[in-house]
């Protein structure tokens, strides 16, 4: 029971930081909740057993990702004075898709079943790194060998777009 | 699989190649491998002992036929791509190795069997393509072009991942075939797979650019080098209509009643707004963005009326002779001396050059459904299909090609009249010449070879 | 729940974190003691016999100064930056095996606070994300000599973790298992010296290095040289804001020593072990572990004090032009052999 109470708490505190990501008056803070959020995810993934995915998600997400986000803002010294101005009728129409959305997502529960009756959270070991790495080597090798391309195409890309042309450092 | 490996691995080898900085071992090396890739593929069609599935891919000789398109798309845009990629020979690598990976993910995207195949393969699809749009570093369009793509691109990709997770959690299942059992079988369904299916139908509908979401089309068109324009509007396309096709008209297709009728109204806005706005258009790429906004609206009547991967042909057969069209027009822009390539610029290449007239006339012609051509074979197979279920829109569909010759005719008028000044176009490629005619002899006989 | 276990664990954690405190607070004597034996000076020695009582009267110092914060600087994000500092420099602790088994009250205690079977990803996890004090701080302080300091920090974390994750995975496929006491007890070789040193040397060497960078410690303490940037992310702090910080780093260097013994140099392992046996090897361990943390923390500080700093470009060519590949090639090298071994060709 204790578990339930605890899986609440952690849904409320994810949503509330995730909540405030948007609120946040300064991007540099947003991102200060963002990195909350994730925490409170992991958090999720522990009572989910999965301990491997919970800690990657803080290595590579609040580590690392998080880190260069927060790395490109504090460069771009962002505030409200030079943030460009919203037309009234975009702000409007931002508000009335975004509630439909909302209303959607919402009404969507009122029928929600439930296929599988509870997690097996004590003594199944498919979310420790060996249950995962056996399943990612055997049955999903394919699908996790073929996102090698894709990591792969996005490195290139990323240095073909960044990497300084030379003769612009010719002439420097 | 094999043309899979070969795509991937050939990527690979054209980025070591390039290291000797020589532009044309380069295009042997991607040529090649895109060639092998065909071939395997053309030696695996009709052999049902090579019908081999793995997790979440399953190569059926749909998907077979499928890859093979793409892998000759993405042959002649190299081809006729090289003459640009070449200006740089630091990179020239670099470029055809993303626009191989870029087909890799393609023919992932078109041989899933499963959710996140799917969502991996749109994804090793998009990524090459923000790259490959913003290469013209010094253009600031073409950085525009990249910037708006990669925004507007992400943001579908969140959306369609919610509404995969919502798939999954009303399914229980990846698998499109269990989803598909699961929606048959079922009457009631829970309301998560209608959030999901709305979801998954809008960044659809964006990655496609049909009429809500067709906003970043004209732009990212015109700002990209003309060899991606080319890949957007023939294999990103492709890939995405046939994905679309998988999902919706056969996985989802016991739902149809939910989302049909928002893709009629869809359908019936992208005809009207894509011809409307080609009209008024100056710019040649602007014209064939609008012209594809009206291309994606026709190409959505396949996707509501058909329901089984058997009568996938018709629609196969449309964006194939689409993509050939697209492969001349764009091979023709890529000849245009100035920056903002208005149609006037065109004025007189017919004169010039009378082959590569004469092709760019045919595509065009092609485009707007002229009977010997293939283009006519494809339009007409998707409209005649379609007349059943919904003739209304059929017939709206067909007035709405009426006005498309209005267009096509005038940029034809120009391309045929006498030019007074100094003329616009470069001195073509010998590719350039070899991959009109490859275009120019599918354009011709395509329709009675194929149909 | 066995409240024998909870106890044990609570008086465990206290007891971790008495050390690791006490211990921060003499490196910052000990540092100052080698420095001066490094320069031929005496060093402290008013405060008690020897100067023992240095610390003390520092922290002293430390606390009765004047606490301000900045009219520009951000006020709340100002107090949490040496608070995440210290966090995270002190949660590292608690899945480092400290020793063997002690039998105690009729039950086998462990000296580790929580054996979870990602140890070693936990440790990374929490280096990092322990880059957000400094940044938050120097961001922050609305300075621009902190904003630099804090940008150094964050490029120079994010580029030797990679370094320093593919030398972690190498140590992993020796043992094939995350969990550090596997890794400790797979030392164990043939009488207590089968330490991974001896098998990747360069993998140590690797580790060493990054190790040094991550803590920022000379030569690449560029986040706050104070030749270029005044104090780098501190500049602004001051009173225990900063005993935080300088604290925070010192208990880096502790941990990071820790984990350098524990992977490399067999933990508690130490020759000769087999001859003992129940509570007096689990002090003997203990004890070795220990010395081995000891000789490290030397080695950091005698670096420290022998070796000019680096320039950043410098530090991000090491980084990544030298470091990440080399350990790319180690385990590469690494993954052949065990694949050889295990019978794989």
């Amino acid at each position: 029971m204790s578990l339930a109470i605890l899986t609440y708490i952690l849904g409320g505190l994810t949503f509330g930081s995730a909540l405030m990501v948007v609120l946040a008056p300064h991007p540099v803070r947003s991102v200060l909740y963002l990195i909350l959020t994730f925490f409170f995810i992991s958090g999720n993934y522990i009572l989910l057993n999965a301990q491997f995915v919970a800690v990657v998600n803080i290595i590579v997400y609040a580590g690392a990702i998080m880190v260069l986000f927060l790395f490109v803002l504090m460069l771009l010294n962002l505030s409200k004075e030079n943030e460009p101005k919203t037309k009234n009728v975009a702000k409007f129409a931002a508000v009335v898709a975004s509630g439909i959305l909302a209303v959607v997502l919402i009404a969507a529960t009122k029928d929600t079943m439930i296929l599988q009756s509870g997690y097996q959270t004590s003594d199944n070991a498919q979310g420790l790194v060996e249950g995962l790495g056996q399943l990612l080597f055997t049955k999903y090798v394919l699908p996790f060998e073929i996102s090698s391309v894709l990591f792969l195409s996005a490195m290139v890309g990323a240095v073909l777009l960044a990497k300084r042309e030379k003769q612009i450092t010719n002439e420097l | 699989m094999d043309a899979l490996i070969i795509l991937f691995a050939s990527g690979i080898l054209t980025m070591f190649i390039s290291l000797l900085k020589k532009p044309v071992l380069s295009l042997i090396t991607a040529s090649a491998g895109l060639f092998i890739a065909g071939s395997l593929l053309v030696l695996n069609f009709d052999h049902p002992l090579n019908f081999i599935k793995y997790e979440g891919l399953i190569f059926d000789s749909a998907s077979v036929l499928f890859s093979l398109t793409i892998v000759v798309f993405t042959l002649l845009l190299t081809l006729s791509g090289y003459a640009y990629f070449s200006k740089e020979k630091d990179h020239t690598g670099d470029y055809m190795a993303l626009m191989l990976f870029s087909a890799t993910g393609a023919l992932c995207m078109v041989s899933f069997s499963d959710l996140f195949m799917f969502f991996i393969g749109l994804e090793i699809l998009s990524i090459p393509v923000y790259v490959l749009a913003g290469t013209k570093k010094k253009d600031l369009r073409s950085t525009e072009a990249s910037i708006k793509y990669f925004f507007t691109g992400a943001f579908a990709t969140g959306v369609l991942l919610f509404g995969i997770a919502m798939i999954y959690g009303a399914t229980g299942t990846f698998k499109i075939a269990e989803i598909e059992a699961f929606i048959n079988t079922n009457d009631t369904l829970p309301s998560f797979l209608h959030v999901g299916i709305l979801l998954m139908l809008a960044s659809f509908l964006f990655k496609v650019g049909a009429v809500p979401f067709h906003f970043w089309s004209p732009d990212v068109y015109e700002g990209s080098p003309s060899v991606m324009t080319g890949y957007m509007a023939a294999v990103v396309k492709f890939a995405g209509f046939i994905a679309f096709f998988k999902l919706f008209s056969v996985a989802f297709g016991g739902a149809s009643d939910y989302w049909a009728p928002i893709l009629i109204v869809v359908a019936i806005a992208s005809m009207f707004l894509g011809n409307l706005s080609a009209i008024q258009q100056t710019q040649f790429k602007r014209l064939i963005a609008y012209s594809s906004i009206t291309h994606v609206g026709y190409a959505l009547l396949a996707i509501l009326s058909f329901n089984s991967l058997l009568n996938v042909q018709s629609l196969w057969i449309y964006l194939f002779s689409y993509g050939f069209s697209i492969v001349v027009l764009l091979s023709v822009s890529m000849l245009i001396k100035q920056e903002d390539d208005s149609i006037a610029s065109l004025k007189g290449l017919a004169r010039k050059y009378p082959f590569i007239g004469f092709v760019a006339i045919l595509a065009l012609l092609s485009m707007a459904g002229i009977p010997p051509l293939f283009g006519f074979f494809g339009k007409y197979m998707v409209f005649s299909r379609a007349f059943g279920a919904y003739p209304m829109l059929v017939i709206i569909a067909i007035i709405n090609s009426g006005i498309g010759i209005y267009y096509y005719l005038r940029t034809i008028i120009v391309m045929l009249s006498e030019n007074d000044q100094e003329s616009m176009i470069k001195t073509p490629h010998v590719l350039h010449y070899l991959v009109l005619s490859i275009c120019a002899i599918a354009l011709m006989v395509g329709g009675f070879v194929f149909v | 729940m066995d409240t024998g276990l909870i106890i044990e664990k609570s008086l465990l954690v206290l007891a971790v974190f008495g050390i690791t405190l006490l211990i921060a607070t003499y490196l910052t004597y000990f540092e100052r003691k080698v420095a001066a034996w490094l320069q031929d000076r005496i060093g402290p020695d008013r405060a008690g016999p020897f100067g023992i009582l240095q610390p003390l009267a520092d922290a002293g110092k430390m606390f009765f100064k004047e606490d301000f914060i900045p009219r520009n600087a951000d006020k709340w994000l100002f107090i949490l930056g040496p608070g995440i500092a210290m966090f995270t420099a002190l949660m590292t602790g608690a899945v480092i095996p400290w020793g063997p088994n002690i039998e105690a009250f009729g039950r086998s205690i462990s000296l580790q606070i929580a054996d979870i079977n990602i140890g070693i990803l936990f440790i990374m996890g929490v280096l990092s994300i322990g880059v957000y004090g400094i940044m938050i701080g120097g961001w922050a302080s609305n300075n621009k000599y902190s904003l630099f300091g804090a940008i150094r920090a964050s490029s120079q974390m994010i580029s030797y973790e990679l370094a320093m994750g593919i030398s972690v995975i190498t140590i992993v496929m020796m043992t094939g298992s995350l969990s550090l006491r596997d890794i400790v007890d797979g030392q164990h070789g043939s009488f207590g010296m089968g330490w991974n040193v001896f098998y990747q040397p360069v993998c140590f060497l690797v580790f060493f290095i990054t190790a040094l960078a991550e803590t920022n410690r000379a030569p690449f303490d560029l986040p706050e040289c104070e030749s270029e940037l005044i104090g780098g992310y501190h500049t602004e702090y001051g009173s225990m804001k900063l005993g935080f910080f300088l604290f925070a780093e010192y208990i880096n260097m502790f941990i990071s020593s820790a984990v350098i013994a524990a992977l490399f140099f067999g933990g508690y392992n130490f020759p000769g072990m087999d001859a003992f046996s129940g509570n007096t090897l689990a002090i003997l361990g203990t004890l070795a572990f220990f010395g081995k943390i000891v000789f490290f923390i030397f080695v950091f500080m005698w670096i420290r004090w022998t070796l000019p700093r680096f320039r950043f470009d410098q530090l991000m060519h090491l980084g990544w032009k030298s470091l990440i590949p080399i350990s790319l090639i180690n385990l590469l090298i690494t993954g052949l052999v065990i694949a050889f071994n295990e019978g794989w060709f």
